[in-house]
């Protein structure tokens, strides 16, 4: 006989209390609100910078897919991108990095008629839908002026770039945010 | 009324009393905030789920409006190569009659879907407000507990010295320092008598002594005063 009265009770996880969801406790088909629109999580990622993790959250709405990012140093900050071609930056871009030494792109680049400035750039690890395997890449972030606009140019592979432009966002503009069926469960 | 109701009946008062007093009036207000929430959080994630139907819903919707679009397109490039001769104008008439066919499909569906996004939409409009509702009667009863733990914290307090002083009092120091009290006021009394007595206790003679004593002060004082007058040293 396998019962035991002395056996400890397995702890339940704690339940979400609804009335403090918070943006980081976003999980796949949580639904909020932003810029009078409603957004669906259609995945969860997670970025690896040398230790430095960043989530980001796949929001879906109708035709529009945008990605918000979390990432937290002395504070929390959080930006609202979206995949543009690589073509939609000014210049050639894949060119400049095959002619230079360093394979950098430019330090400034203008997309969608503003001006960019580059600011960092890193090699980190994608981890899709919060996999246990990563896949390397590098990434340059620029800033434009006002530092309110962010562009992004990644290299996955020997010919594969993808770029993304976006803003700084604040977690105020995200309003009633709703667990998902499964998440509650 | 059978006598086993009426004993029934009895018990079942009983129980309910004694129920009644097991009641701790916040952890039942805790318990209620929390089947409260409860319902809350079922009712916040069948909102996410009607929400995330009406996106899927406009999604498949849009879809449909890109693809009855392409249909028409190829349509009209199939007329224009019969037009230009590239195609044979049956064969172009029948493959835009096909491809006008797939655009209608596509037209309907996205009425279809678009109906049926609308309706998720005003449902989730709907629960939406009792989400609401929901959430400030938490808040208010939220709100509530605070003071109902402070008033409690108080009462209990309140109680606690309450029945502490009612306890000392019937065996206590209060007891003990009222019968001090009372001893004193005994022994004031006391010595109140005691001096009242030797008052009484006195002789005739003592008294008639003691006011010729007082008189002879006087006289003796007088009789300095004429002396010195005179100018003769006693």
């Amino acid at each position: 006989m396998n019962w035991n009265p002395f056996k400890k009770k397995k702890e339940e996880p704690e339940a979400l209390d609804p009335l403090s969801v918070t943006l980081s406790d976003l999980k796949l088909g949580y639904v909020l609100d932003y810029d009078l629109k409603t957004w669906q999580v259609t995945a969860q990622h997670y970025y690896d910078y040398e230790g430095d993790r960043v989530d980001e959250w796949e929001l879906t709405c109708g035709d529009d897919v945008a990605f918000l990012e979390r990432s937290e140093d002395d504070s929390i900050s959080w930006a609202l991108t979206r995949k543009i071609p690589l073509s939609d930056i000014e210049g050639d871009v894949r060119g400049h990095m095959r002619d230079h030494d360093n394979d950098d792109p430019p330090d400034e680049v203008r997309c969608h008629g503003i001006m960019f400035y580059g600011v960092s750039s890193a090699v980190g690890s994608f981890y899709k839908d919060g996999g246990d395997e990563g896949q390397k890449f590098i990434i340059w972030n620029y800033l434009d002026e006002s530092e309110k606009h962010t562009l992004s140019i990644e290299q996955w592979d020997e010919d594969a770039f993808d770029a993304a432009v976006g803003e700084i966002v604040e977690e105020y503009q995200f309003s009633n945010i709703l667990p998902s069926v499964a998440s509650s469960q | 009324m059978s006598i086993f109701q009426r004993l029934f009946n009895v018990s079942k008062a009983e129980v309910h009393s004694a129920i009644d007093k097991f009641e701790d009036p916040i952890k039942m207000t805790e318990q209620g905030i929390r089947d409260l929430k409860q319902d809350l959080n079922n009712a916040m994630t069948s909102l996410a789920e009607v929400k995330g139907q009406a996106i899927r819903l406009r999604k498949q919707a849009e879809d449909n409006k890109k693809a009855s679009a392409d249909w028409e397109r190829k349509a009209m490039v199939l007329l224009q190569k019969a037009q230009s001769g590239d195609l044979d104008a049956g064969e172009a008439d029948r493959l835009a009659t096909e491809a006008l066919s797939r655009k209608s499909e596509a037209d309907s569906r996205i009425s279809q879907f678009e109906q049926d996004a609308q309706m998720q939409e005003d449902m989730a409009t709907k629960l939406q407000s009792q989400v609401e509702k929901l959430k400030s009667t938490i808040a208010t009863h939220e709100n509530e507990l605070i003071s109902l733990r402070a008033r409690a914290k108080t009462a209990a307090a309140t109680k606690k010295i309450n029945k502490q002083l009612a306890k000392v009092d019937s065996s206590g120091t209060i007891a003990m320092l009222e019968r001090m009290k009372e001893r004193v006021e005994e022994d004031e009394s006391l010595s109140q008598a005691y001096g009242e007595m030797a008052d009484e206790s006195k002789s005739v003679d003592e008294e008639i002594d003691a006011a010729l004593s007082t008189s002879s002060a006087g006289t003796d004082q007088r009789l300095a005063e004429l002396k010195a007058k005179m100018g003769m040293n006693s």
